[in-house]
This record gives structure tokens, C-alpha cells and sequence, in this order.
């Protein structure tokens, strides 16, 4: 037997609240491409992350050719030859490929930057991941896919044995992917340990050679890709538990049809996005992070631009297009940050609950634009009272409230408004068990008085808890639809692509 | 992989060469309008009265090529070249020795600054809006706001020529060689830049963030006082205005020079060159054909709207890169 040429042993992380990383071993060979796959939260970045220099592990060793090594910093990683390619690029956009690729430490010669020397290195090292770019190019004049290149180029200046891809094909297209996977199978002949950390089976499938799971910070398998099938996978992923009964889910009565998308799309973010919405119905939007749910809910309610599609919502008895910039008056949209998009966090409960129903809470002519502040605190309380927010007084800051209330405070401020259409964008994110549950109780009440809801989610199981209906998205696109009978194995085999490929 | 785009955008054509073209125009506009004004007499007084500024503008363009500002140059200028003159004048200490106080008290006061913007993380505008205001009180305090004038020994550099090339415009030309090296071909340079672009991109890759935001607020300090030298040579004397509003000037001279206020973008040489250029034939020009002088404030402001208005066009019109190139858009548009 030999030796891999690199190996992690009994690596532990624990973060306050979490234990992102239980006793993880991880070994890889020169010449491979080893896969690492997880769902959402499994503790492949964090892995990684400390193969990196990036997180210090609370216990484990790490050997390379067989020598214990220790990685405190990034600067440590590289100078043990490990390289990452980061999933966000780190580009400067109005320098040039040399500059961005050299800027931490440039060769100097006679007291000034040798830019001599480095166009040279710059066009060996691009050439190597067959790209001819002029090293003087501004970065903002190429593509993003060129970009990568370029990140890449930059991870391989120091000649690294190790190199880790951390989702590299989010933002290319599929030539530019293509492109890369034969820069990355060159590197893995020139006897690189590659690393390639993934959402998509597909590519786990048509690129490496080893793959390995992780599930909940623990490994959850692996070996060689050619012995298993995709379903082998994605099984590893999930787990074979059945979902908790502790998450009972809610039937309701769909009726007739609230909103219908029709081939909404932007230009390299979301594509063809066409679905309906009928009252009283729960449809979950699932796909991995990144997948484009995220920017479809936003597109839906005018936060993020559009190139074109048409929204159309009911209005008495038709179905009226409705401009982009309006559709916000008929659709309440909780964000996915809170704190940030959200909540005016100095100011107390009952301004932020009323204000986006101001209109109705003024006084009587001729005193119209002044706010009756008696009819805004007992349409709060109202709102209190109903989702049972915890306050000690409607004037508290909502700063000092729980995640869980401040996330009610958000909802009550849509229910004084009583749109007929909700979009919930990670609706219970950070929340503790109870706040999450009473949320889910609140989204299945809103749906029994006729609400149309779309709902995103991480976590599938919560997702599964609350949907009548799931419409799959990948890479911006919706490429299944399933009903209520939906099991957990086929929203995630179809979210990562595994599905396209079964037999 | 690289696709070279050879068609011709106006747009792109404008954003790039448009400063040069202002200058043309004003220049041709003036000349036109009062034909002494195309001499080489008028072009050395151009330069002359740029020189002082085109210094401070280019220890500017460090700290506004972080994405910061620094306000308080001008009363920087004003306070070093007080207390030169002071100096000089009244405790009669050696020339040579008040010249490097005077740039030691430069840095200094640029330390100051960036203290409070990047170790204090003071807003950059406040911060040197209040040491704007302390620099010059204290200038004001120590002269009694009156005017410091310097010996006639020295008083002659402020005009002397070389030919017909007055030294001070030579001095600054040599300034700004030097600020272009140390922005191109110096790793602090690029890091600026690289900071501008996007701090916490920087930091990423690296750079250490603070101290070199630091280091451009206390050489954007010292080329102050290197432009007081000038300043108060070419009048022969520190009067209690000396330097106002030289901030501003200076800020319109790079962004008509191309030094985006935005960060990360901009030359020392050619661009702030041409801007603090374009800045002063308007000025002399204005004066060829005899304008009042109230007209030329409303001239100034005017050239300064209507650059930083261009630098927030070039900012928002990011050339457009297709993604999906694989998709086809066969949907209908939104109406």
C-alpha cells in the first residue's frame, strides 16, 4: 500500500452552536481528482477551510508525503505547495490580470515592480491553462470564465502540489466549463492532488475520480466514482432517515389560480422562469445555494432587474399583467436577511410592523397625512397578539428581540397589509426549534385563509414540512416540478443533477 | 479564449480620451476668443499657476484612489508653509532646517488623519472637514492672522526661470514623475489601487488594508506641504488665506484628470496632469477675455459638476459581459 500523498486525520471544528466537524479523516492521492460532496451546511467548506489555513481545527493532524505538517495561515497552506481556488473570485476590476494575480507580493528589480519578469511568468502560467490573454488586460474587459482562469493562474504561481476548486463552474457557462475540466484533468496528469468540492453530481461524474461524502460535519462514505450510481450518492447525502414525524405536514386546499410567472429571465442569473401560484397553496422553491431561487424571488417583486417575461397576477376576475415595478403592492416578501433587508433594527415594534400599511393608519380628512397613532398601536396589537410575538411593550427596539420575534414582526407587518401573495425566502433561517415550528404554523394558516405562498429553504426538511408543490431549480433554471408526494431523494438527486443521468 | 473587440464604441472612446478632448476644445474656445492667448507666455503662466497645485493633487490622488478623501490639503498647505515662514522669519532658523520641518509637520498632520479615518474609522469627509478647520485655527493662532512674508533671499525661486521655463514648473513636473513611479511600479502603488477596487477584496488577497491606507494619507500629507513650498514662494509671503479652497480645486483637477472619486481608477501621469492643466487654461483663459472675476467661481463650480457627473456615468456603465452565452432569448420582452 502506499502512502496518499496528502492526509487529514480526526479533523474537529466546533463552532458556538455547532459542531460543523466530527472526527473527519480525508486522504488523497497524487494524480486524482477527488470529489467532496455534501448538502448545504455538511462541512465540506469548513474541511477545506482547514486544509486551507483559513479555520484552525480544534483537534486532527495533517500530513503531506507522509510528514505531519501544521497549517495555521494562509501563508502556511502555500508554502506546503496547497492552493485554493476560492468560489468567489477576488478580482480588481480596473487592474490588470499581472497586477491581480501578483498583488500581494510583487518581484522587485532596481527598486520598482519587474514587470518584466512577471508578463513572462503571467503568459507561462496562463498559456499552461491554454488561455492567451495579453497579461496587461484589464480584468473588467474579460468574462467572468476568463476570470477564473485567471484566479486559477494565481493559485498556481507557486507551483502548488495541492489544489483545491471550491465550486468552480457557478459562474460559467457550459463551454467555459468544459474548458476548465480540461484545464483541471491536465493538472491532475502533471501530478497535482486535485480537490473538487461540488453541488453537482454530474460533474462529480464526468470529472473525477474519487468521491467522497459528507454528511452533517461526519463522513458519510466513498471510493472510487466508477463503482457507484448517482442514487449511491446522493442517498449518502441525505441519510436513509425518513423525515422526522416531528415535522408534520399541512394539507391545503388549493383554489383557483393568484399569480401565473411566464418566461421571466436575466441575462446570466435566471432564465425562463415560468410557474403559477394558486390560492391557498404552499409551493416550495428548492435547489442548492447559489441554484438562483434566491434572485427569482427577488426578480418577482422588483428588488433585482429583469430582461424580460411577464408576471401576470388576479385582479378581480382576469389574470392582469403586472408591471415589475408593481408587483410589490400585491406580493409581501419576507427576505432571507432580516437584519439587513428587513427590519429597522433601532426602531421599535410597532414602526416596523406598521410600516408598510401607513396608508391606512391615518387620521381623518382634512388630517390625512398625519398617522393616528392610536389606530397603528391597536392594529400592532392585533397582529401581536394573533402570531403571540413576545414584547414587553410595542415601544421595545426590535434590536432586542429574539430572531424568532423579530422574524414575526417582519410577518406581521405584511398581515396588517394582507397581500394575497407571499414569498418567504428562508423564512425560519438561524431560528431555535420552537420559533421555527410556530413560523411553519403561520405559513400553514395563511394558506388556510387563501394565501398563495412560495417558500424557499435550505433545509429540506423543512421545505417538505410546509409545500404542497416543489419546482426544482439548478443553475437558474426550474427543472422539475414535483407534487406533495415528492420524496426527499428526488428534490435532491434532481437539485444536483443526479437525475438527468438515471436509467 | 480571448475574443479582441475591434468594432468602435463612441462611448468607450469618450470615457477614455474625453478629458483630452475637454482640453482641446478649451483651448482651441480660448485661443479663438483672445488670440494672445495661444503663446508660450500664456502657456508657462498656465503651468506656473498649476504648479503648487498639481503637488497636492497628486498626494490626493493616493487617498482618493482608496476610495477615500482627504478635505484638509489645502489647510495642511496653509499651516506647514505658517510655520516655515515663521521660521524663517522670525526665529530666523537656517533655511534648509524650516524646509524639512516643514515637511516633517506635513506628514505629521497626515498621520493625524489617518488616524482618525483608518484606525478610528472616522468618515473620511468629517474627519478632514475638522482638521480643515484645527489646521488653519492653528495657523491662524500662531501668526495672529497676519501676513508671514519671507526674506527677499529666497523670494526670487518663486519666479525664477530656466529659459522660459519658470524652475517651480520643472519641480512639479519632477514631483509628479516621481508619484507616477511610486503609483505604477511600487507594490504600496498598486495596493492602493487594488484597496479601491474593493477592501475587503484586498484584504482577501492579502494586503494589509490599513496600513496602507494609512501610509496614503500621510503622503498625501507630505505633498502638501512639498505644494506649500511652492505656493508661498511664487507669492513671496503666507497670508491668512493661503490655500483655501485648494481642496477643492485639487479634487477637480483629478477627476477632470480621469481619478474616479469612486476608487481604484485613475493616472498620475498623463491624467492628473491634463486635469489640473485643463483646470488652470480655463482659469487663464477666462482671464484673456477679460471675464469678471465672480464669473470664475461659477466657472469652477460648473467644471466640477459636470466632471464628477461623468465620473458617475463611467462608473454606472459597466461594460456588458454575456454569461449565458449557450442560452438563446427567445422570450418575448416584458412590456
Amino acid at each position: 500500500m502506499t502512502i496518499p500523498y496528502l492526509k487529514m486525520d480526526g479533523i474537529a471544528k466546533s463552532f458556538p452552536g455547532v459542531q460543523a466537524l466530527k472526527n473527519v479523516t480525508f486522504e488523497a492521492s497524487q494524480g486524482e481528482i477527488l470529489a467532496l460532496v455534501g448538502a448545504n451546511g455538511a462541512g465540506k467548506s469548513t474541511l477545506m477551510n482547514v486544509l486551507g489555513g483559513n479555520i484552525e481545527p480544534n483537534s486532527g493532524k495533517i500530513y503531506i508525503n507522509g510528514k505531519e505538517v501544521r497549517i495555521s495561515s494562509p501563508s502556511d497552506a502555500a508554502a506546503n505547495g496547497i492552493a485554493f481556488v476560492h468560489q468567489e473570485m477576488a478580482m480588481l476590476p480596473t487592474m490588470s490580470i499581472a497586477d491581480t494575480m501578483y498583488i500581494s507580493s510583487f518581484p522587485y528589480k532596481h527598486g520598482l515592480i519587474d514587470y518584466k519578469t512577471i508578463y513572462q511568468r503571467c503568459r507561462v502560467v496562463l498559456k499552461r491553462l491554454g488561455c492567451n490573454f495579453d497579461p496587461r488586460e484589464r480584468i473588467r474587459n474579460i468574462s467572468p470564465g476568463d476570470q477564473q482562469m485567471v484566479e486559477i493562474g494565481r493559485a498556481l504561481l507557486h507551483d502548488p502540489q495541492i489544489i483545491i476548486f471550491d465550486e468552480p463552474t457557478s459562474s460559467l457557462t457550459s463551454r467555459e466549463k468544459d474548458h476548465l475540466f480540461e484545464v483541471i484533468r491536465t493538472l491532475k496528469q502533471e501530478g497535482s492532488v486535485i480537490i473538487y468540492i461540488s453541488h453537482f453530481l454530474d460533474e462529480v461524474f464526468s470529472l473525477c475520480d474519487r468521491v467522497m461524502v459528507l454528511r452533517n460535519g461526519e463522513t458519510a462514505g466513498g471510493g472510487l466514482v466508477s463503482e457507484y450510481t448517482n442514487r449511491d450518492i446522493v442517498k449518502m447525502m441525505i441519510g436513509e432517515k425518513e423525515i422526522d414525524t416531528y415535522y408534520e405536514r399541512s394539507e391545503h386546499r388549493a383554489g383557483e389560480e393568484i399569480m401565473r410567472v411566464k418566461g421571466i429571465y436575466r441575462s446570466g442569473v435566471i432564465n425562463d422562469i415560468s410557474f403559477s401560484l394558486r390560492k391557498g397553496e404552499v409551493v416550495g422553491l428548492w435547489g442548492q445555494l447559489g441554484s438562483g431561487r434566491t434572485e427569482v424571488a427577488r426578480a418577482l417583486v422588483g428588488l433585482d432587474p429583469i430582461d424580460g417575461g411577464t408576471i401576470s397576477i388576479k385582479m378581480g376576475d382576469q389574470m392582469m399583467p403586472v408591471k415589475q415595478s408593481e408587483t410589490k403592492k400585491y406580493i409581501g416578501m419576507i427576505t432571507e436577511n432580516r437584519r439587513e433587508e428587513g427590519l429597522l433594527l433601532p426602531m421599535s415594534v410597532c414602526n416596523n410592523m406598521s410600516l408598510a400599511n401607513l396608508t391606512n393608519l391615518t387620521k381623518k380628512k382634512p388630517f390625512s397625512s398625519v398617522i393616528d397613532s392610536k389606530l397603528e398601536n391597536s392594529e400592532t396589537d392585533k397582529y401581536v397578539k394573533r402570531m403571540d410575538i413576545k414584547i414587553s411593550s410595542q415601544a421595545q427596539r426590535v434590536e432586542t428581540l429574539s430572531g424568532g420575534n423579530q422574524q414575526k414582526v417582519i410577518i406581521g407587518r405584511w398581515l396588517q397589509k394582507n397581500p394575497p401573495i407571499y414569498i418567504m425566502d428562508e423564512p425560519t433561517r438561524g431560528l431555535d426549534v420552537g420559533a421555527k415550528a410556530d413560523i411553519r404554523r403561520i405559513i400553514s394558516d395563511l394558506a388556510e385563509q387563501g394565501a398563495g405562498i412560495l417558500v424557499i429553504s435550505s433545509e429540506i426538511e423543512e421545505i417538505m414540512s410546509v409545500s404542497d408543490r416543489y419546482l426544482v431549480m439548478k443553475r437558474g433554471s426550474i427543472v422539475a416540478e414535483f407534487g406533495s408526494n415528492a420524496s426527499k431523494e428526488d428534490l435532491v438527486a434532481t437539485a444536483t443533477g443526479a437525475a438527468s443521468k438515471k436509467e | 479564449m480571448t475574443k479582441k473587440q475591434h468594432n468602435f464604441s463612441l462611448r468607450d472612446f469618450l470615457f477614455t480620451y474625453g478629458f483630452l478632448l475637454v482640453l482641446l476644445l478649451v483651448i482651441v474656445y480660448f485661443s479663438v476668443t483672445a488670440p494672445s492667448f495661444f503663446s508660450m507666455n500664456a502657456a508657462m503662466s498656465i503651468l506656473h499657476t498649476a504648479a503648487p497645485l498639481l503637488i497636492i493633487a497628486s498626494g490626493l490622488a493616493f487617498v482618493i484612489m482608496t476610495k477615500r478623501i482627504d478635505i484638509s490639503v489645502g489647510s495642511i498647505a496653509y499651516l506647514s508653509a505658517a510655520i516655515g515662514a515663521l521660521m524663517i522669519s522670525r526665529m530666523g532658523l537656517p533655511i534648509p532646517l524650516a524646509v524639512v520641518s516643514m515637511l516633517v509637520l506635513s506628514c505629521l498632520m497626515g498621520v493625524l488623519n489617518g488616524f482618525f479615518v483608518v484606525i478610528l474609522n472616522v468618515n473620511p469627509m468629517i474627519a478632514t472637514f475638522g482638521t480643515q478647520l484645527a489646521f488653519r485655527g492653528i495657523g491662524l493662532l500662531l501668526t495672529n492672522s497676519m501676513v508671514v512674508s519671507l526674506p527677499r533671499s529666497i523670494r526670487f525661486l518663486g519666479n525664477k526661470k530656466v529659459g522660459p521655463i519658470y524652475i517651480d514648473i520643472l519641480f512639479s513636473l519632477f514631483i509628479l514623475l516621481i508619484m507616477m513611479l511610486i503609483h505604477s511600479r511600487t507594490q504600496f502603488g498598486r495596493q492602493v489601487v487594488a484597496i479601491g477596487n474593493d477592501i475587503s477584496i484586498a484584504e482577501k488577497l492579502g494586503i494589509k488594508e490599513k496600513r496602507i491606507s494609512f501610509f496614503a494619507y500621510v503622503v498625501c500629507g507630505l505633498m502638501a506641504g512639498i505644494g506649500a513650498i511652492i505656493m508661498s514662494l511664487q507669492v513671496g509671503s503666507v497670508t491668512p488665506t493661503s490655500g483655501t479652497s485648494y481642496e477643492f480645486t485639487a479634487i477637480a483637477m483629478l477627476v477632470i484628470g480621469g481619478v474616479s472619486l469612486y476608487g481604484g481608477e485613475g493616472t498620475i501621469l498623463p491624467g492628473v496632469l491634463i486635469g489640473g492643466i485643463t483646470l488652470a487654461v480655463i482659469e487663464t483663459g477666462l482671464n484673456y477675455i477679460g471675464a469678471s472675476v465672480y464669473v470664475y467661481s461659477f466657472v469652477r463650480g460648473g467644471v466640477i459638476f459636470v466632471s464628477m457627473f461623468a465620473d458617475s456615468l463611467k462608473t454606472q456603465v459597466k461594460p456588458k459581459v454575456k454569461i449565458m452565452e449557450d442560452e438563446p432569448t427567445t422570450v418575448s420582452n416584458a412590456q
